[in-house]
């Protein structure tokens, strides 16, 4: 039987929060990114904000702003962009495929889906050498499976050596 | 580096050039970053003695795979990056439909001859005999393979007749 409906409008168009919790969340390359697990809404207003994402037991949760979401289907939740937390742990090459290290956290521009630098673990023998590279997503050339940049291993540290005196 | 004497016409001076032998080992990289596999052997082109291709060792498929030059972008001491992403990688890699729903897993690919241009997929769930995707009905290719809102394949199971 159909529902009573006060709302003023047609509600036939609407999904409801049991059409979004619960669902597989995939990004823009096709990557099961976690479980939709609440709806976020505004309190003044009532619009819906975003999703709250479950990325498993061991991870912390993700928050997507609704205008990253692409479409809700009747078995996922299609975003439009890729999820730069994932880069944590990716390796860095060079321009010449060098292996400069493992990315070990993401700066991000504000709260925006857009990398402002990468910390990169270097990845020595000795523990005692091993030291963070800063890499600014200018010099990025490629982000994928893993990530290359423009310069050479050699280039980014000299860059990094002039910043430091720079700033000294 | 030792000093060499050189003999030569309009090749390459011997700074400019790269030893093959050191080669062997190497990673080769994909566009995207992914590690393919280590060269095993250079092939070169006994007609014009430059080099033809790699062989390398891909143990996510567990094959050798001889891909040509042309799919070189850079080459180094370290390693060979590629300007492609390799199609044969696609084998394993879980096939959703638009409306985010697992069909499958791929288990073979269909390229224009020898080359790296996809023309389809061979798809099987746990349950269905392997089919075809065809190109045209891929929206894209990234972890994972989703498919555009047209398609609509009814899955046939092991137990119906083939036609």
């Amino acid at each position: 039987m159909p529902k009573k409906n006060i709302s003023g409008r047609s509600l036939s168009e609407a999904i409801t929060s049991e059409d979004i919790l619960g669902k597989e969340v995939i990004d823009i390359d096709g990557d099961f990114i976690g479980i939709a697990e609440k709806v976020l809404i505004n309190p003044k207003n009532f619009n819906s904000l975003g999703i709250s994402i479950d990325k498993g037991f061991f991870k912390r949760g993700l928050t997507i702003g609704k205008g990253y979401i692409e479409r809700v289907t009747s078995h996922a939740i299609f975003l439009k962009i890729n999820v730069p937390y994932l880069l944590k742990g990716k390796i860095v090459f060079d321009k010449d495929g060098k292996k400069v290290g493992v990315v070990s956290s993401i700066d991000l521009h504000g709260a925006q889906n857009r990398i402002k630098e990468l910390h990169v673990k270097s990845q020595t023998s000795l523990p005692l050498l091993k030291k963070e590279i800063v890499i600014p997503n200018k010099i990025i050339r490629n982000i994928g499976d893993n990530v290359i940049l423009k310069l050479t291993r050699e280039q980014v540290m000299k860059r990094l050596g002039e910043k430091r005196l720079e700033s000294a | 580096m030792k000093n060499v004497l050189q003999v030569k016409q309009h090749e390459r001076a011997f700074e400019n050039t790269i030893t093959l032998d050191k080669l062997k080992g190497r990673h080769v990289i994909s566009h995207g970053g992914h590690v393919i596999g280590r060269i095993e052997n250079v092939r070169i082109n006994p007609l014009t003695f430059s080099l033809e291709g790699v062989v390398v060792r891909c143990e996510s498929i567990g094959e050798s795979v001889y891909i040509g030059k042309n799919y070189f972008k850079s080459l180094s001491y370290e390693s060979i990056i590629l300007k492609i992403e390799l199609v044969l990688l696609l084998k394993g890699k879980t096939v959703i439909n638009f409306n985010g729903k697992i069909i499958g897993k791929v288990i073979d690919v269909v390229r224009k001859g020898t080359t790296n241009n996809l023309q389809g997929i061979i798809v099987k769930s746990l349950w269905s005999k392997p089919f075809t995707i065809t190109r045209s009905a891929i929206k894209l290719v990234g972890k994972n393979i989703v498919l555009k809102s047209g398609y609509n394949a009814q899955k046939k199971y092991f137990w119906q007749k083939s036609i």
